[in-house]
């Protein structure tokens, strides 16, 4: 589970674990919801994340592609150096706001 | 829960059969990382464990129709010089030669086996394609 701060149509989204099967599937419904509920600008807190796989990139994609058709983008921050660069090798650095920790 | 998982060690690596269950994958990944923490390998870590991550979940999911009446089979062999791994199932396998270098970055799938290949120096499957096998070199292994 996540913790999510809201602040009108914006919500800070932490998950708790990494972004993996099977949890990224949890994670995927939580984002969603969000998404339905009007949130037009996701932030996500990777700071307890230490790894991601394929399912869990997809779950950022199909997030921010939901974004974009509102014309914003999702935003990460506190990503580890390994993340990073699997993003940058993926070529989805450019995809998402990477902000510096 | 009834997962299954049974680990066989060898004198280069060990072999795990475990059951075709998402739950089982973490404690795949727990013995990977004792064994490269062993040989002080922390520094391909990440890379590795994830790698590890993606094959399971194919044979699992794509291999096995995530039935736990099936096995998937694991096996890690540490040589002088190099890493091998190799994750098989009991599925039907799939047409590896139609695998297409999918690069659209906006696409929500098919990025399993480009990360295996992003990270290891070898991403070879059998004839059948129920089996993958990983080769990444390694210099200076502890413990040899």
């Amino acid at each position: 589970m996540s913790e999510v701060s809201r602040e009108g149509e914006k919500a800070i989204v932490k998950p708790d674990q990494n972004i993996v099967v099977p949890l990224a599937k949890d994670f995927k419904g939580e984002l969603k919801e969000l998404l339905h509920d009007g949130i037009t600008h996701l932030i996500i807190n990777m700071e307890d994340v230490n790894m991601i796989d394929s399912e869990g990139l997809s779950v950022l994609i199909a997030a921010q592609n939901s974004l974009q058709k509102l014309g914003t983008s999702l935003e990460l921050f506190n990503v580890s150096e390994n993340i990073r660069k699997l993003l940058q090798n993926m070529r989805l650095d450019k995809r998402f706001i990477i902000q510096d920790s | 829960m009834t997962y299954s998982y049974t680990k066989k060690t060898q004198s280069t690596g060990f072999t795990i059969a475990l059951s075709a269950e998402y739950e089982n994958i973490a404690a795949v990944c727990q013995e990977v990382e004792k064994c490269l923490n062993d040989h002080q390998l922390q520094d391909i870590l990440f890379s590795v464990i994830l790698c590890v991550r993606e094959a399971l979940v194919n044979a699992i999911k794509h291999g096995c129709m995530a039935d736990s009446a099936k096995q998937v089979i694991f096996h890690l062999n540490l040589q002088e010089t190099q890493l091998i791994i190799k994750v098989g199932d009991e599925g039907p396998g799939f047409d590896w030669s139609c695998l297409k270098n999918k690069k659209d970055p906006t696409t929500c799938c098919g990025r399993g086996i480009r990360i295996m290949k992003q990270y290891f120096d070898t991403v070879i499957f059998n004839e059948q394609g129920n089996e993958v096998e990983l080769r990444k070199k390694i210099p200076n292994i502890a413990g040899y």
